[in-house]
């Protein structure tokens, strides 16, 4: 049987304490890296129940989770890989979001055009259903 | 009021596995997964070179030049697949476009991260104000 506990606060040995708020609601609900160019393809992941191509530059990232409403905060790092081209500038950002789906996107900063990256990531955080 | 006082929490069924329940109550969730593993605070036009105002499990930073970061983290990761979400700030207008890239030059690996910042109106690698980043994903 697994063991459960049900606290308000932990603290350490040292004494610093913290509720377990903090834990709760301070710890990532979802995140994903995955590879945007070529074949969309999962690198890793949490609660995320899929990513899709929607086009260049564009995905559909779908949450395991449902947040409790779309007031989640959603932050993004991205980049590529290609030695060849360096320095690249990419930015990434969200098209759209819902409780259960972030439409990511990435686009070359200097260009403004659409582009796909390799390093895809994004971190959710917010309170889950 | 309850308090658990604990200098460790480690899974009953598996160590690696302390499962929370979800604000609303509906869901569970492993609460390692959820965990920012290392995130860093940086300044990186001191005069003598970056400096770091505050980080979590961040050993030490290598100034590669300007514009130019590498991140050794303190406890490695388990694998180069983990997320990484940068931020950044320079400047007192509203016309400091910047951007944080992973570095195209480098791979990703379990014990370090390297990055670049670069200017976007000029398409030039520059030191910023304000770099942030932070990570999740599997600690080794």
């Amino acid at each position: 049987m697994a063991g459960k506990i049900i606290a308000d606060t932990i603290e350490t040995g040292a004494g610093a304490d913290i509720s377990t708020s903090y834990v709760v609601n301070g710890s990532a609900k979802a995140w994903f890296h995955f590879n945007g160019k070529n074949t969309v393809a999962i690198k890793s992941s949490f609660l995320c129940s899929s990513i899709s191509d929607n086009g260049t530059g564009n995905y559909h990232v779908t949450l395991t989770n449902a947040m409790t409403n779309t007031e989640q905060v959603i932050l993004t790092g991205t980049g590529q890989t290609d030695a060849g081209n360096y320095p690249t500038d990419n930015d990434a950002f969200v098209n759209f979001h819902d409780s259960n789906e972030v439409q990511y996107a990435t686009r070359d900063s200097n260009g403004g055009s659409d582009e796909d990256s390799a390093v895809c990531c994004g971190a959710i955080l917010g309170d889950t259903a | 009021m309850s308090t658990v006082i604990t200098d460790n929490l480690t899974g009953k069924a598996s160590a690696g596995n302390v499962t929370i329940t979800s604000e609303g109550g509906a869901v569970t969730m492993q609460l390692q997964q959820g965990l920012v593993k290392w995130w860093i605070n940086q300044d990186q036009q001191t005069v003598t070179g970056q400096n770091t105002r505050d980080s979590f499990n961040i050993a030490s930073y290598v100034d590669g030049g300007t514009g130019k970061t590498q991140l050794n983290f303190s406890n490695n990761m388990n694998n180069a697949n983990y997320c990484v979400a940068m931020g950044q700030g320079d400047g007192g207008g509203f016309n400091d476009y910047r951007s944080l890239n992973h570095e195209n030059g480098s791979s990703m690996t379990t014990s370090r991260f390297d990055f670049y910042s670069i200017n976007i109106n000029s398409g030039a690698l520059d030191d910023y104000q304000w770099a942030w980043l932070q990570s999740t994903g599997d600690l080794a």
